[in-house]
């Protein structure tokens, strides 16, 4: 949580209307930014652009400071951003909400490819605006779509293998998973309560992961980089490298890469989580596009990348 | 609305002004101070709906973030009460300049409440305060604030960085903050003379109703409950809003009928 350097910070007004709210923070004075995509943060549920815990924010900031133009804004009838006046449903509402951030930031500051930057419900809308506009280069989704595999049942079941009771107990329901009667139904309603208040709709649904598989082939063939980063608070995942195990047909290469938390919550509580998400990001972006080789993405790149959450020694 | 960046650099801050949106606008504008932490978090959307409303009303309104809160500048670890007691002074003082008005009022949910009450305090300016479920003492405030609870993976919500910084629900509690809270007792804020006091909130509590019995020297107290679900100082596990409908709406009856 060091101060870092970061660039101007500007309020803004745009899309359709003028109707979404969002905040632009440049690259910092004397960063490369030239060539590099224009980072765009997407709202997680109803929470509002500044993210979880204020992640979004500082993530920003350290991507400034590291020479990435940053955009978070709010989708419509979230945060700040006015409601639509047409019927879309959010699904759609979002894909092109997010186009039209694209939009700005293209315009504002010559960004011609994108890293989409979304959790929860934000994972799911970057996944989809992805896989419509060929400007994103970049996802980093944190606890996006996840899909069981026999190794989750190794992690889930493991340890209780030698437990006769456990086996008597729960091998009905086992069964029962594995023939997938038990998946794709946890659904993350981004609520209030207390009161019905006019929000989007959002009720999340695993899509099947036949389709997912598609997509990803897709994002491969354009070179798309990926980072997808799960914490303990997703059900569906629970050992890294699940993910690319479940899709290992697709042969996602060097273009993925996947983290585990175990010990984070869905909305990354923690701060020394927040810091390790905001430091590997940081550290991921700028390897895959690395100054001097602005606009094309290098896996192979590995400069080092002073982290951006070190802490001031008079904090305690 | 107009969402703005105001004061200097590097410490400058995020607001969004609402201008009235009635036929006639009225002469005072009224100042919204947040709440802390995760309480920041769920209470936006209820602060959107109160400013909206207040617009409607025929106020002019800002509603503002914190230096090293929201969508302003500086870190978590800058934060202290005394700090943004000094911002909701310079949002009046911007959105007096912007609307071109004389007069504000102020209103504040939990930890907000003590920034607006110490905000008006000394001011000449001030027609009403507004403490919405407040924080009425820092200790009794950080007290509970700080109560061990668990997540969804069975970890504690409270967190030590690696500097030794202590996070609560996700937010970092500074020493500085922590000192002041120590000093923070509502029941010793005096008000502008010639204001309105209101205190409201969503629960009878012993404290609230002390300190709406709490005579100030020329100052009109009101105290009121408006039984609302929801506790503040909770979290869930998706970052879920409240927006205690009744309650906003008590708000804004109280500073239409109050205030010209």
């Amino acid at each position: 949580m060091t101060a870092v350097t970061y660039g101007r910070e500007k309020a803004l007004r745009f899309g359709s209307g003028s109707s979404l709210v969002g905040v632009l923070t440049e690259a910092a004075a004397g960063s490369a930014a030239a060539g590099r995509p224009g980072v765009i943060f997407l709202n997680s549920g109803i929470l509002h652009r500044v993210g979880s815990c204020r992640l979004h924010v500082r993530l920003a900031r350290a991507m400034s400071a590291a020479g990435f133009h940053a955009l978070r804004f709010d989708y419509s009838g979230i945060g700040d951003s006015d409601q639509r006046r047409d019927s879309l449903p959010f699904e759609e509402s979002a894909v092109l909400e997010t186009k039209e951030a694209m939009d700005y930031l293209a315009k504002a500051k010559g960004a011609q490819k994108f890293i989409l930057i979304g959790l929860c419900s934000g994972a799911d809308m970057a996944h989809e605006t992805a896989l419509r506009d060929e400007r994103v280069a970049g996802l980093m989704l944190l606890d996006a779509w996840a899909y069981r595999n026999p190794g989750y049942y190794m992690h889930h079941y493991g340890p209780k293998l030698f437990n006769v009771n456990v086996w008597r107990n729960s091998i009905g329901i086992r069964l029962k998973m594995l023939r997938g009667s038990d998946n794709d139904t946890r659904v993350c309603i981004p609520g209030s309560e207390g009161v019905e208040y006019d929000v989007p709709k959002y009720v999340r649904v695993f899509p099947p992961k036949e389709r997912i598989g598609a997509d990803l082939r897709a994002f491969v063939k354009r070179g798309v980089e990926m980072r997808f980063v799960w914490t303990g608070g997703l059900e569906e995942y629970n050992h890294e490298g699940q993910y690319a195990s479940t899709f290992r047909d697709v042969g996602l290469g060097k273009l993925f890469e996947e983290a585990y938390m175990p010990d984070a919550d869905h909305i990354l509580t923690g701060l020394e989580h927040q810091d390790q998400v905001i430091d590997r990001t940081l550290r991921w972006a700028t390897q895959r596009w690395p100054a001097q080789n602005a606009g094309k993405p290098s896996a192979a790149a590995a400069a080092a990348v002073p982290s951006a959450v070190e802490r001031p020694a008079s904090v305690a | 609305m107009n969402p703005i960046f105001f004061g200097r650099a590097p410490r400058s801050l995020f607001g969004v002004y609402h201008p009235p949106k009635a036929a006639q606008a009225r002469a005072t504008g009224v100042v919204l101070c947040y709440p802390f932490g995760q309480e920041y978090m769920r209470a936006h959307r209820a602060y959107r709906q109160m400013a909206l409303l207040l617009s409607k009303a025929g106020f002019h309104v800002m509603r503002f973030d914190y230096y090293g809160t929201g969508d302003s500048s500086g870190d978590a670890v800058d934060a202290s009460l005394t700090q943004w007691v000094e911002d909701a002074r310079s949002a009046a003082d911007e959105l007096k300049e912007t609307a071109e008005i004389k007069r504000v009022a102020f209103v504040g949910l939990r930890l907000g409440a003590a920034v607006a009450a110490l905000a008006a305090e000394g001011r000449d300016d001030v027609d009403q305060v507004a403490l919405w479920d407040p924080a009425v003492t820092g200790a009794a405030y950080l007290a509970e604030i700080t109560e061990q609870r668990t997540d969804s993976v069975g970890n504690s919500r409270h967190s030590t960085s690696e500097g030794g910084l202590v996070g609560v629900l996700g937010f970092p509690i500074t020493d500085a903050l922590r000192k002041d809270l120590g000093a923070m007792d509502l029941r010793e804020v005096g008000a502008p003379k010639g204001s309105g006091r209101l205190i409201v909130a969503a629960h009878e509590r012993e404290e609230y109703s002390a300190l709406g019995n709490l005579p100030v020297d020329g100052v009109r107290v009101k105290y009121q409950v408006v039984p609302s679900e929801g506790n503040w100082n909770e979290v869930d596990d998706y970052g879920g809003a409240l927006i205690p409908v009744f309650l906003i709406q008590a708000i804004v009856a109280h500073l239409s009928q109050e205030i010209r």
